[in-house]
């Protein structure tokens, strides 16, 4: 191409309409920005703003029931909207591409990842061997150790973050002037979204090519991006760039969302979060003021009559607010007082006593939990951390007996062993022990109503009266701040926030000493996250209810853990108080673990490679050796090093001795 | 990720199916079979009144008998000399006892079965679903002749035979949802406030696979209405001097050679109008249970 582009996307005024029972509702309204070449423009929001609307709009992907209403969007400078069915193939081939969420429903599972890759390259006019041998280049450019062994294998045999890579190597095979991620990192653990959003990164340097990226995760819009866009309910509310963005937010909203967030140093005692009041507008209604005027704490009677043009905060940076310049004294939604309770380490309340766990596959077996000790006091928090397939959610389901532990294992609940099965345990004991799930859609029967779900609870465990059980559940419903009038409704007519609500409610009905809470908050938007969280908090202050809490997110764990535990391969590798955990030193895999929490710097933190290896064959010695980054030798892989207590409180399984790892740790 | 709104609507509870039931009323094909479906129903309800002529009555002049369609006999007479459009009209009522009762026989049976297997898996499942296969593996209308030969033919007999016929086909699909079902955590939530599997089966599983079990239940009535025409084709229906589409081909199919085709044709358009009708139903209705 001869002449210079200014912009590799250019969206000016865009409006985007959905279908919606017959009807024609407005999602996206008049939002303008530009990507210039060579720069990562991020798109954030919650769920419901239109990211991904305005994601699936720049290829022209919008469902059938989507239309482009008004505007123009431009990729490399050509009008998409005048383009015609073979233009657009055209243009799909070879200017811009796009990378979603699940790698692995973007992938073909009937054809080998040669076939797939080689086909992006066949429809750019390559032979088909010229083609396969492109596609093993391109497999090593995304970092893949071996491409040929990975070209033989179909997707369902590679792991999710080695999936997401063999996108990312389609997705660039044309060099496209335009590369759309859209949340390519949502479904990877910590340690492997750090590992793809450096690739990203590199990638981007190589090539030079332009990058639209979205994403919930404002931590990683941060790390990823030039220059940053803030969609609230179809609208652009801020722009500009994003550590300025960030560091100095210039809109109610913006400046809301990152206040929900756990910050370093704030924890349940010391604390409460900030949230978000109110809930997003529905699709299609258009206030006549601002869109953010229900929800905003400085809001004025102007506001609600004249919607705010987008004012010049600066000469970069933009914002949807008359009052942009008072945006950060934003007044607190919530009161900032944590609740003030230390729980007492030395009253225990569980006591899970070499409890391991083997499932047989096929005849093999498969070592999930291996031989783990911890306790848990009353009305404390021990916090379970580790990649997915490290036995969080296993250990979990022993303690809940859901499933029984080998023989041997013992779990204790206030000195009297726990059964292996729920089926054959004391009502007491039942009702002693209770779950809030990740995803409160299918943990709520769809089918029940509110009152049947929590009230069903209530009367099974604690046997109560039918006029007891209601006066409960009033009760009950008003701690959890539900109002009585949704009693009578379903699960689906509920907003996520509420279904976790009711979920959490359930797990109080009868009472219970204990609660594991198994990612309570993940499937949920950082507003609503903080509520579920002063929630959690505040009922534990309350009760004295002890967590058993299971989180990939390590802010979440900081703000809520008194100890935290880390499993790995269904070995427990660290276990100690958060400040002790948080502080160091650390086991190699929790300085892993640490470091890929996308707040820390990039020149301080160490990378782990490869994947996790199979439980149903952990490497000899220590099982962490194949992937540690501060291996020392051959005892690594011979010896397993024993769970040393290295100061009161704080156990480590490592050969490496207390003082060296200190060193090694703060050495950068 | 559409752009649902996950603002705290409240709706009344039903809201979901009324929307369900008011998408169906919007849809072309459900109107077309309701309306095919429906004509048949009036027949059946109100046939004794419809009928132009009384459907049993013979005529006993040789010269009324097999006559083609005219002024007087739309659809001409029979070799009894009895009016085709009467005997039409009252065959409806036989095949809409039959059919739905059987396939309302077999939902019932096979949902259970469904709910059981899937939910109990292990043994259970493994000797239940071989012994599904086995019979599965017998084309529909053999086994329903054995046992029909076994049993002697009568109506309760044919509504029993197909509804077990279809037992197994419909416990097939009742497992496949109960499978998916029952690992989600509101299962693992009542086995946590001692639920019994009973409970969990017909009170928590149930609710939530009744779409596919309505969606069954239409598509089987289709089969069922044609494996009905097909039984007293064969002999093994109704008794002889009921007025019944299939067994009226059977009795007449033989004419055809002489160039009699009314009193075959129209018994035939009939089943063909039904069965259609019923399938279009269950298409509108598959298409709005199973998204």
């Amino acid at each position: 191409m001869t002449t210079v582009l200014t912009s590799a996307l250019d969206v000016s005024d865009l409006r985007i309409d959905y279908r919606v029972a017959g009807d024609w509702l407005t999602a996206i309204r008049g939002v303008t920005f530009t990507v210039k070449p060579g720069e990562s423009f991020g798109l954030v929001g919650e769920s419901g703003c239109g990211k991904s609307t305005i994601a699936m709009a720049a290829m022209r992907y919008l469902p059938r029931n989507g239309r482009i209403s008004g505007g123009s969007i431009l990729v490399a400078g050509r009008d998409l909207r005048s383009m015609g069915e073979d233009e657009l193939r055209r243009l799909r081939i070879k200017e811009v591409s796009m990378v979603y969420q699940n790698p692995g429903s973007a992938l073909n599972p009937a054809l080998r990842i040669d076939e797939q890759v080689g086909e992006a390259f066949q429809l750019l006019g390559a032979s088909k061997t010229e083609a396969r041998s492109r596609a093993a280049e391109a497999l090593r450019r995304v970092q893949i150790a071996d491409p040929a062994r990975v070209m033989r294998r179909y997707p369902h045999q590679l792991s999710g973050g080695m999936q997401q890579r063999v996108v990312i190597a389609m997705a660039l095979a044309s060099l496209p002037a335009l590369l759309i991620l859209d949340e390519p990192t949502t479904g990877l653990d910590a340690t492997v979204e750090a590992e793809v959003l450096d690739l990203i990164n590199q990638l981007r340097f190589e090539t030079g090519t332009s990058v639209l990226f979205i994403s919930h995760n404002l931590a990683v819009i941060r790390k990823m991006c030039d220059r940053v866009g803030v969609l609230y309910a179809g609208r652009l509310v801020e722009e500009g760039p994003s550590e300025e963005l960030f560091t100095d937010p210039r809109h109610p909203y913006t400046v809301g969302l990152l206040r929900c967030l756990p910050q370093r140093g704030v924890t349940k005692d010391r604390g409460a979060l900030d949230t978000i009041p109110g809930f997003l507008p529905p699709i299609g209604a258009i206030p006549s003021g601002c869109v953010f005027a229900d929800r905003c704490g400085l809001v004025q009677e102007v506001c609600r009559t004249d919607e705010p043009i987008l004012y010049e905060v600066s000469s970069t940076r933009v914002s949807r607010c008359h009052f942009h310049q008072d945006a950060p004294s934003l007044p607190r939604a919530v009161p900032a007082a944590g609740t003030g309770v230390k729980p007492d380490h030395s009253i225990k309340l569980v006591d899970i006593d070499g409890v391991s766990k083997t499932f047989h596959q096929d005849g093999h077996p498969v070592y999930a939990v291996v031989d783990v000790n911890l306790d848990i006091a009353e009305g404390e928090t021990l916090a379970l951390v580790g990649e997915s397939g490290s036995g969080k959610s296993t250990l979990a389901r022993l303690v809940l007996g859901l499933s029984a532990p080998d023989k041997g294992s013992v779990i204790e609940l206030e000195g009297e062993k726990l059964a292996p099965s729920i089926d054959v345990r004391p009502e007491e004991q039942v009702r002693a022990v209770q779950i809030v799930f990740q995803n409160p859609d299918s943990a709520l029967n769809r089918r029940h109503t509110i009152k049947r779900i929590i009230g069903r609870t209530m009367t099974k465990l604690l046997r109560v009266s039918p006029a007891e059980r209601d006066k409960r559940m009033a009760e009950l419903l008003a701690s959890v701040r539900v109002g009585s009038q949704y009693l009578t409704v379903r699960p689906r007519n509920l907003s996520g926030g509420l279904k976790q609500r009711i979920a959490i409610a359930r797990a109080f009905a009868g009472d219970p000493k204990l609660v594991v809470c198994d990612e309570p908050t993940s499937a949920l938007d950082v507003s609503v996250q903080a509520a579920i969280l002063n929630l959690l908090a505040r009922l534990q202050a309350d009760k004295g209810v002890a967590y058993l809490f299971i989180s990939h997110d390590l802010g979440v764990v900081r703000y809520l853990a008194d100890r935290v535990a880390v499993l790995y391969l269904g070995r427990l590798m660290e276990v100690g108080s958060a400040e002790q955990v948080f502080g160091g030193p650390n086991h190699p895999y929790t300085e892993a673990l640490l470091s890929a929490s996308a707040e820390v710097e990039e020149d301080t933190r160490i990378r782990l490679h490869g994947e996790i290896p199979s439980a149903a064959n952990p490497p000899p010695g220590c099982v962490f050796n194949t992937r540690c980054p501060r291996k020392i030798g051959e005892i690594c892989e011979t010896r397993e090093p024993p769970l040393a207590e290295m100061e009161p409180g704080h156990s480590i399984r490592c050969h490496i001795p207390l003082e060296e790892l200190r060193q090694m740790q703060s050495s950068h | 990720m559409t752009a649902a709104a996950p603002a705290p609507v409240i709706v009344s509870p039903d809201e979901t199916r009324k929307k369900q039931v008011r998408l169906l009323f919007r849809s072309p094909s459900f109107l077309t079979g309701l309306f095919l479906v429906g004509i048949w129903v009036v027949c059946a309800i109100f046939g004794s009144w419809l009928a132009p002529y009384d459907p049993a009555g013979s005529a006993s002049d040789i010269l009324s008998k097999n006559l083609p369609p005219s002024a007087a006999h739309w659809f001409g007479t029979d070799q009894l000399g009895r009016d085709v459009l009467s005997r039409t009209i009252a065959g409806a009522r036989s095949i809409l006892i039959i059919a739905p009762a059987a396939t309302l026989l077999g939902t019932v049976l096979g949902t259970a079965l469904g709910l059981i297997t899937g939910y109990f898996r292990g043994l259970v499942d493994d000797v239940v679903s071989r012994i599904i296969d086995a019979f599965l593996s017998i084309p529909l209308v053999i086994t329903g002749l054995i046992a029909l030969t076994a049993l002697g033919p009568s109506t309760i007999g044919v509504i029993v035979v197909i509804g077990m016929v279809f037992t197994p086909v419909i416990a097939r699909t009742v497992r496949a949802a109960v499978l998916a079902e029952r690992e989600l955590e509101y299962v693992a939530a009542a086995r946590l406030r001692r639920e019994g599997g009973w409970h969990i089966m017909f009170v928590e599983i149930l609710p939530n696979v009744m779409g596919p079990v309505l969606v069954e239940f239409t598509v089987r009535l289709g089969y069922a209405i044609f494996t009905t025409a097909t039984l007293s084709f064969l002999g093994f229906g109704v008794e002889p001097s009921t007025p019944d589409w299939g067994l009226a081909i059977f009795q007449h199919y033989a004419l055809l050679n002489a160039g009699i085709w009314w009193s075959v044709l129209f018994p035939a358009l009939a089943i063909a109008s039904l069965v259609v009708g019923v399938n279009l139903i269950a298409d509108s209705v598959a298409a709005v249970f199973e998204q």
